[in-house]
């Protein structure tokens, strides 16, 4: 185990090692990030008295509820996509069969991008939410509790991994080597709409909302939200259960998601290998 | 006749950044004259860095020289490098280069004879010619990445002799194929040669491939033409000359004496050792004088058991010329 | 000269029809790309379902949230594919080394970029017209076809106006370099100021003061307004929107005709200016292609 982190932390320290070798990246990377949360508040700025009457759960605010929904929502997008696009980088630069042979497979390679990208993704969420309340006067819970918000961010991260992972097989399954892969697109797309990233969920219609309730994002943005918003810890009903069910979520999506990728693996290694050929 | 290409004191200086504000000056083309001439096979060999890239792409009007003149096919270098560009066909080291792997063989050609601006009349005909003529017709509806990479390099001959320039430049053509897949587009080359009488300069930095295919070869290093000249007039410039080993009967001292003296005697012998079971002698060139010096030995009732030639290949050539400015 | 606009032409017909057979062999991705518009305008219509009670009112543009948003749509995707590709496409050409390719050939330095970006126009123009159907026929959005001929003339000067911008970008992949860094000029035009301040899901109204000044600089601010009074029902042609507007004592259209056409009369020939001088320096310094 420890010398599979080790392997992990070789290869998230790669991905630091780009970062500094190209800072221009980097610095716009981060200007991104507060770009496109930056867009989502304007619109709730402009939405905020509409969304109020929805939104009594959170004070009637929707501009947190919106920037903490569409941070959250934005860093597991990234995880989601991580692991098939990580394959699909390793095999046109013709670097996986290398990672394949080596003690710890890809996986070490996989596990290492999630590293990075747990890492990036903390920090710019502290970065944003403190411009947003400093700089935006967007309203946080002055006392909102950490090792909950930290344990709702490590439990979502490692669910839509999972997730990820259960795509990531499509590579080797489906040979989507290009491209969008389409569970992860199509989990995105529910999300989008279900999951009330962008506005409250008693906007969806009544019948949908079965759907909202089968992904894990929205029990991870509104668990996120009732601590980040109202201050409410595990001892509050509703926040521990989005807390137990995302938990439920992510031990499955894991489960499935490592062994679908071991099984891609395998097929690949039957099948047409897993380099790019000639 | 004049020549097809013609440049003089050709220099192309690269800055290579050494620090995050530094960089140094870098001759990768460093004075270079060259005549080539219609319908020639001239071959460029150097070794990796030596600057066979950078001249072939100043003569195809692709980069700009920092200094020296030319013209290509009668056109200036710096003017008209345009119409260089428009006279004259290049393939790449890397047979990917230019080739789309959504399209087929066929639909490949296809993209590019409009883009060369070949005439709509010509185009299929012209097509079915080049897929003929590099044995890629049972092909022509297969994807690139189905056929094999000298297959693929086939395909970027053919993309290059869509419109017939008459120059062709190949950048290392063979570098990344294996063994048959070389041989046959070395096959492929002279026969475009003979057959179309285009101008081929090509990069190599295999040896015996410059030796196999060139009419004439440049020897390039650290950006200068350090020799250039054909095989055989390379050889004699190093005074390297082919030689033959006779191993006979033995020879008594008396008789190697008298045999040393009849065999130096002949005209083109340039060496010769006689020694108690053997023979050595070289000539300019060997295959004048053999057949005299085996007379001789039979002359003198001498048993001839073997002969072996040795000819200076190229490679030592290269190596002797190289390592003598100073190279390991 | 005609013999050399036919040949531009049949190489840009050629390259469009490569570029067409790249785009239709992968269908997941046309699927994709189809639902992806559609999610686009569900989840604008979801958000308009909170006004629901009480319409919103978005004077001078009408009142109609999804016709609203649908419109900034329409110009984001051309901006896309017009200012944001030409940098890729330029890198994609020297990446795959392609660039030596096409300069032996007799087409112009533009017109295999040009060919290339056809990938993009598939992948985006036709989203505008998707846009506003889905939009019309599932969600409500309402068009006003009063003022069509110069909502058209609009769309043609920020299709012009982000092309030119989209060359400058692309330049810079020669000219300063850029090869391995994000571009900077369509970072901080496209997905900074663009996104920010050119007010695609909102009003620029809801900005500050700072924000509404830089988007000032940008085509889309004029073109969004513009449309937005144009097709939106409801929309006022008089009432002063944009920082601009205020301090020209024109009415609002014609001050967003003369800017766009202001900015387009420079970007265009300064971005192929730009885009020519850039290969000539790469020529020169031997950067061409990554094979070298």
């Amino acid at each position: 185990m420890k010398r599979f982190l080790r392997a992990s932390l070789s290869f998230a320290w790669l991905e630091l090692k780009a970062l500094r070798f190209y800072p221009v990246n980097g610095a716009l990377q981060v200007v991104q990030s507060f770009v496109s949360v930056g867009i989502w508040f304007f619109v709730s700025l402009l939405l905020n008295d509409f969304a109020a009457p929805d939104l009594a759960e959170f004070g009637g605010d929707f501009v947190a509820y919106m920037v903490v929904g569409v941070l959250f929502f934005q860093n597991a997008g990234s995880v989601l996509n991580l692991p098939q696009q990580s394959l699909a980088t390793a095999f046109w630069d013709k670097r996986l069969e290398v990672y394949h042979s080596q003690r710890h497979g890809i996986w070490a390679y996989v596990v290492g991008r999630l590293i990075w990208a747990f890492a990036y993704n903390a920090v710019m969420t502290v970065a944003v939410l403190v411009f947003g309340v400093l700089a935006a006067g967007v309203r946080l819970d002055p006392g909102l509790p950490l090792l909950p918000a930290f344990g709702f961010y490590v439990v979502f991260t490692l669910t839509v991994f999972g997730i990820g992972l259960i795509g990531a097989g499509n590579f080797f399954f489906l040979e989507i080597k290009q491209g969008r892969e389409p569970l992860t697109w199509g989990v995105n797309i529910l999300v989008r709409i279900f999951s009330g990233v962008y506005y409250p969920l008693s906007i969806i219609p009544v019948g949908l909302r079965w759907v909202t309730w089968c992904l894990p994002h929205t029990y991870a943005l509104q668990g996120v939200r009732l601590v980040m918003i109202n201050g409410a810890g595990l001892e509050n009903a509703d926040t521990l259960r989005a807390f137990l069910s995302l938990l439920a979520f992510c031990v499955a999506s894991l489960m499935a998601g490592i062994w679908m990728l071991n099984r891609g693996l395998r097929n690949a290694e039957a099948g047409n290998g897993i380099a790019v050929v000639g | 006749m004049t020549p097809v290409i013609s440049v003089q004191g050709l220099v192309k200086t690269f800055r290579v950044r050494d620090g995050l504000l530094r960089s140094h000056p870098f001759n990768a083309v460093d004075g270079v004259d060259l005549d080539i001439s219609s319908g020639e096979v001239f071959g460029l060999l150097g070794r990796n860095g030596a600057g066979k890239t950078t001249l072939i792409k100043m003569m195809a009007g692709l980069l700009r020289p920092d200094d020296g003149t030319g013209r290509v096919l009668g056109h200036d270098i710096y003017r008209d490098h345009k119409r260089i560009r428009a006279s004259v066909s290049l393939v790449a080291p890397t047979a990917d280069v230019g080739t789309d792997n959504n399209l087929t063989v066929r639909q490949n050609l296809e993209f590019w004879a409009v883009v060369y601006d070949l005439e709509r009349e010509h185009r299929d005909a012209r097509i079915d010619e080049l897929l003929t003529f590099l044995d890629l017709k049972a092909y022509e509806h297969h994807w690139p990445m189905s056929i094999s990479a000298g297959m693929r390099q086939r395909l970027a001959i053919a993309r290059s002799l869509l419109v017939r320039n008459p120059i062709l430049f190949l950048d290392e053509p063979t570098v990344k194929l294996d063994a048959a897949g070389a041989q046959a587009v070395r096959a492929f080359i002279r026969k475009i040669n003979q057959d179309f009488g285009i101008t081929i300069v090509l990069t190599t930095h295999f040896i015996f491939e410059a030796e196999r295919l060139c009419d004439r070869v440049a020897i390039l290093d650290r950006g200068k033409i350090i020799s250039c000249d054909s095989v055989t007039n390379l050889r004699r410039h190093l005074q390297r000359y082919d030689a033959s080993e006779i191993v006979c009967g033995e020879i008594g001292e008396d008789l190697c004496r008298e045999v040393h003296g009849r065999l130096i005697a002949l005209p083109n012998v340039v060496s010769c050792t006689v020694e108690r079971d053997r023979v050595e002698v070289s000539g300019d060139p060997l295959a004048s004088v053999l057949f005299d010096v085996l007379k001789i030995l039979r002359a003198h009732g001498i048993d001839i058991h073997s002969v072996d030639t040795d000819e200076p290949s190229l490679e030592e050539i290269f190596l002797t010329t190289v390592n003598s400015r100073g190279h390991v | 000269m005609i013999q050399r606009l036919r040949r531009e032409w049949a190489s840009l017909v050629v390259f469009s029809k490569r570029e067409f057979i790249i785009w239709s062999s992968y269908r997941m991705n046309a699927w994709m790309w189809f639902l992806d518009v559609l999610l686009n305008t569900t989840v604008v219509f979801m958000l308009s379902l909170m006004t629901r009670d009480s319409p919103l009112d978005f004077a001078p543009y009408g009142s109609n949230y999804v016709t609203f948003v649908v419109l900034g749509f329409c110009v984001h995707y051309i901006s896309w594919t017009n200012l944001g590709d030409p940098f890729k496409r330029v890198a994609r050409i020297y990446w795959g080394g392609t660039m030596d390719l096409f300069l032996l050939s007799p087409v112009s330095y533009l017109t295999p970029f040009m060919g290339i970006m056809f990938r993009s126009v598939i992948d985006d123009y036709p989203r505008v017209v998707l846009s506003l159907a889905f939009g019309g026929v599932f969600f409500g959005a309402a068009y006003s076809a009063s003022q069509l001929p110069l909502a058209v003339l609009f769309l043609a000067l920020i299709l012009l106006s982000t092309l030119g911008i989209g060359l400058i970008s692309a330049s810079s992949f020669y000219l300063l370099n850029f090869k391995q860094n994000t571009e900077p000029v369509r970072f901080l035009l496209q997905d900074v100021i663009v996104a920010l301040a050119a007010g695609y899901y909102y009003p620029i109204t809801v900005l500050p003061r700072s924000l509404q000044v830089l988007g000032s600089f940008i085509p889309h601010t004029y073109a969004l307004d513009a449309l937005r009074r144009l097709v939106v029902p409801g929309g006022n042609l008089t009432t002063k929107v944009l920082p601009l507007q205020h301090l020209l004592p024109w009415t609002p259209i014609t001050t967003d005709i003369v800017v766009l056409t202001a900015m387009t009369l420079i970007a265009l020939p300064l971005g192929v200016w730009m885009y020519v001088r850039g290969i000539e320096k790469a020529r020169r310094q031997g950067t061409l292609t990554r094979w070298q």
